[in-house]
């Protein structure tokens, strides 16, 4: 088990290190910093002297190459835009993002799942008619639309929570429901269908044959099976919500990781984008590794050797 | 089954739709966000750099304007007044600017203000270690700066430049030196910035907030408001909806579609100022194998347009006509006696026809995305109705910026230019001049008197010559102005503050609550 871990670890860290070469080449052709910094009046000598200040008139290679042994130094440079450490800038609008994250998860597993069971429990109904409706919303329209809405109901119309912003419960609430109905409209949908299969399994019809509760049947028999593909969903849907967030960060000044990349990019701010991509690119290997090694423990069907 | 489902989906969707279009309904007069000794401020970007010799100056100036001092400064309308410096004079040759310094100016940390800081603030920026964005206006002007005595500056100039009080005041912010010497490192001063200004820097949050509080022991007057927060909003109908919810106290940047709604708004104050910033098309001319080379082709693209029905369906009447490339805001250099080429297609045909393009020909227009789409929308029609077929090519403002400030941008290109020092060279040196940024025109006549104006220290011959040279221009076809586009604000109605004439920069020296 251990060297699996070992093996899988490496593995993780030369996938980082692979995004970190693409996005540090990437930025590069998207365009010149100094132009957006000099004025326009700066001449192409006064390009020059800048760039040469900012290590930009190496051959790329070169800069990654110096790029990688400041990383391994735990150095990401520094912002352009801010004059901040770059990795410094990054960290701080990690956590905002993993809050709404992580709060637009709990809210889709919260309301994710149980329409989903009801509606597999009893089809046609009211119920699963409300939840059709919900995840079609929750899919259809993207998260930038509830967020507008969101904003005009219940910061503008009834003035409950605000309309942006960071800093107490009261500002998470409406970024999270945005978000979360989004991420809550896939879970109700797989959650509904596996549900569906599983209750229609040989195993459920036994419990039920034996005589068992309807209410064991469904929830300690079919829905922990049915619950294995969505917990896989979820945790992939968790990295798509780290980096997917831009809209709903945008809309409501949420200073978190999805806005400051925007930001970065749309500046040319390079070290910045580095550090940002380098950060959510570990974190997104890092929840793979640990599904993985959870279903690792869980399946005895995979073999690590 | 199915009818009901979609009944219920039908009611879901009017229930939504019906709420959304719910306006808001709340008081804001005279409910500061957070108190009456606090201006909580919402900007459309934030001010990333806090040194003030970095920024590039449309960031900078929205908050260095309160922290940072200047020789010279601006005052609403753009004149020059002293600020830091008493007094200036110029020699006969142009060639030395003399400063007598104010006396009993203190820095924030408490350092006395001297000719020292002067000195060092000037060679800090013509340093290259220090990355400066100011660096260029310098670096091929300044030969030398004496520091005769504690209260006098002496700034040596290779040529004479008429406007170099001007970019003292737009681009030469004082810092400490021995403040900023004992940083370890250039990028420090960003962290920790230190000036003379009416507030003092106090915390700042990337990506959330700017706070500054004002400074006791500020040389001029005092401000009223005791607390200045900037907050970040990116997206405008989010800033819209922060004033409206009485979050923030005021916005820049409202899109003038928004201008409307918040008007109806009692508790909200609507300001819609000139921006000083000429949209217009510009053309590559140069080539003498493009249509755009003949005079007669470019009258013709001025006349085709009905610029009076785009100011008032694009802009909403938020937009001033423009004559020239130098809009009327300006404290000087703009010509009043010239009109707009008026719409007269009939006119626009025959002048293509003159030209040797009786069916027209076909073109090209780069149109920056930031911009509003219906403009480019709408020229690019009223050139179609006198046979020119012009592609609209809509495109990113980082790539945009990349092309039009290396000339390929061509042949035609939406463009727009604030001016951070208020004096029309920059503008016309930009995009007039033979070898200027955004021009590709190259007409010896005007170039020369260019070339004249640059050495004239005065301002009304400065004002004349611009005028003239501005003349020609119109006359010459050298662009395609279009309008001068209004900066709205928002405010509490309870806030009493005048936003800068002709420019984005912010200052609160004079704002206090009623």
């Amino acid at each position: 088990m251990l060297i699996y871990l070992l093996k899988r670890l490496a593995q993780s860290a030369i996938t980082v290190l692979f995004v970190v070469a693409i996005i540090f080449v990437v930025i590069r052709l998207i365009g010149d910093p100094t132009h957006l910094l000099l004025p326009p009046e700066a001449t192409e000598a006064d390009r020059v002297v800048l760039r040469h200040q900012m290590g930009l008139d190496r051959p790329v290679l070169v800069q990654f190459g110096a790029y990688l042994a400041q990383l391994a130094r735990g150095d990401f440079g520094i912002s352009y835009r801010f004059s901040l450490p770059a990795g410094q800038v990054a960290l701080h609008a990690l956590p905002p993002t993993l809050m709404l994250a992580s709060a637009a998860l709990v809210l889709a597993l919260g309301i994710g799942i149980p329409l989903g069971v009801a509606a597999a429990i009893w089809p046609g109904s009211v119920v699963d008619q409300f939840g059709q409706i919900f995840a079609v919303l929750g899919q259809a329209a993207p998260p930038f639309f509830f967020s507008l809405l969101f904003v005009k109901l219940f910061s503008l119309h009834w003035a409950w929570l605000p309309t942006g912003g960071y800093g107490t419960p009261a500002h998470l609430v409406l970024p999270a429901l945005a978000l979360g109905w989004f991420a809550a409209a896939g879970v109700a949908r797989l959650t509904r269908s596996s549900m569906t299969d599983v209750l229609g399994a040989e195993f459920v019809k036994f419990a039920r044959i034996k005589g068992l509760a309807e209410q064991e049947v469904i929830l300690r028999h079919a829905l922990r099976n049915a619950l294995l593909p969505v917990v896989t969903y979820v945790t992939l849907q968790f990295g798509l919500l780290i980096g997917g967030a831009v809209s709903v960060e945008v809309v409501f000044a949420w200073p978190g990781i999805g806005q400051l990349l925007y930001d970065s990019i749309n500046n040319l701010d390079y070290t910045v984008v580095q550090a940002a991509v380098t950060l959510t690119a570990a974190i997104f290997v890092l929840i793979n590794l640990l599904v993985d090694v959870a279903y690792a423990l869980i399946d005895p069907r995979i073999q690590h050797g | 089954m199915i009818p009901s489902r979609f009944r219920l989906a039908l009611l879901g969707a009017a229930i939504l739709s019906s709420l959304s279009l719910t306006a808001p309904a709340q008081a804001i007069g005279g409910k500061p966000a957070v108190d009456k000794d606090t201006l909580v401020v919402a900007l459309s970007a934030e001010p990333g750099n806090l040194d003030p010799q970095v920024a590039p100056s449309v960031d900078s100036a929205k908050f260095a304007w309160n922290v940072f001092d200047t020789l010279y400064g601006f005052d609403r309308t753009g004149k020059l007044e002293p600020r830091l410096a008493l007094s200036h004079e110029v020699s006969a040759d142009g060639l030395t600017h003399s400063f007598r310094l104010r006396d009993g100016v203190t820095f924030h940390n408490g350092d006395p203000f001297t000719s020292a800081d002067v000195k060092y603030s000037l060679e800090r920026i013509l340093d290259p270690v220090t990355k400066s964005t100011r660096r260029p206006y310098f670096i091929n002007l300044v030969t030398s700066i004496d520091a005769p005595d504690a209260h006098s500056v002496v700034v040596h100039l290779s040529q004479p430049d008429g406007a170099f009080l001007n970019k003292v005041a737009g681009y030469l912010y004082i810092v400490p030196k021995a403040y900023t010497q004992a940083l370890p490192s250039p990028e420090a001063f960003a962290q920790a910035p230190i000036g003379t200004g009416p507030y003092k820097f106090v915390r700042h949050e990337v990506g959330r907030s700017l706070e500054l509080t004002r400074f006791d022991g500020f040389w001029g007057e005092r401000p009223a408001i005791r607390n200045i927060v900037f907050r970040f909003i990116a997206e405008p109908s989010s800033r819209v909806h922060a004033v409206l919810a009485g979050e923030v106290d005021l916005v820049t940047e409202v899109a003038a579609s928004d201008v409307d709604t918040l008007k109806t708004n009692h508790g909200l104050e609507v300001l819609s100022i000139p921006g000083g910033s000429p949209l217009h098309v510009r053309i590559y001319s140069k080539d003498p194998t493009s249509p755009l080379h003949n005079r007669d082709v470019r009258l013709a693209l001025n006349y085709a347009i009905d610029k009076d029905a785009i100011i008032k369906s694009v802009f909403r009447g938020l937009a001033s006509p423009l004559t020239s490339i130098i809009p009327s805001s300006y404290p000087y250099g703009a010509n009043p006696t010239l009109k707009p080429y008026p719409y007269d297609p009939q006119k626009a045909r025959q002048l293509l026809a003159q030209a040797g393009y009786p069916k027209g020909f076909e073109t090209s227009v780069y149109f920056p995305a930031v911009f509003a789409r219906g403009a480019g929308e709408a020229v690019v029609a009223y050139w179609g109705q006198i046979g020119v077929k012009a592609q609209l090519k809509v495109i990113d403002y980082v790539a945009f910026n990349r092309i039009n400030n290396v000339h390929q941008s061509g042949p035609l290109a939406f463009s727009e230019f604030g001016n951070a020092i208020y004096d029309p060279i920059h503008v016309i040196g930009g995009s007039v001049s033979r070898t200027g940024t955004w021009s590709d025109y190259d007409n010896p006549e005007i170039q020369a008197l260019i070339d004249r104006i640059e050495s004239v220290s005065d301002l009304e011959q400065r004002d004349a010559g611009f005028r003239e040279i501005l003349r020609r221009t119109q006359e010459d076809g050298q662009a395609i102005p279009l309008a001068e586009l209004a900066l709205n604000y928002a405010q509490d109605s309870a806030l009493q503050w005048q936003p800068q004439i002709g420019g984005w920069s912010l200052s609160f020296r004079q704002a206090a609550w009623k």
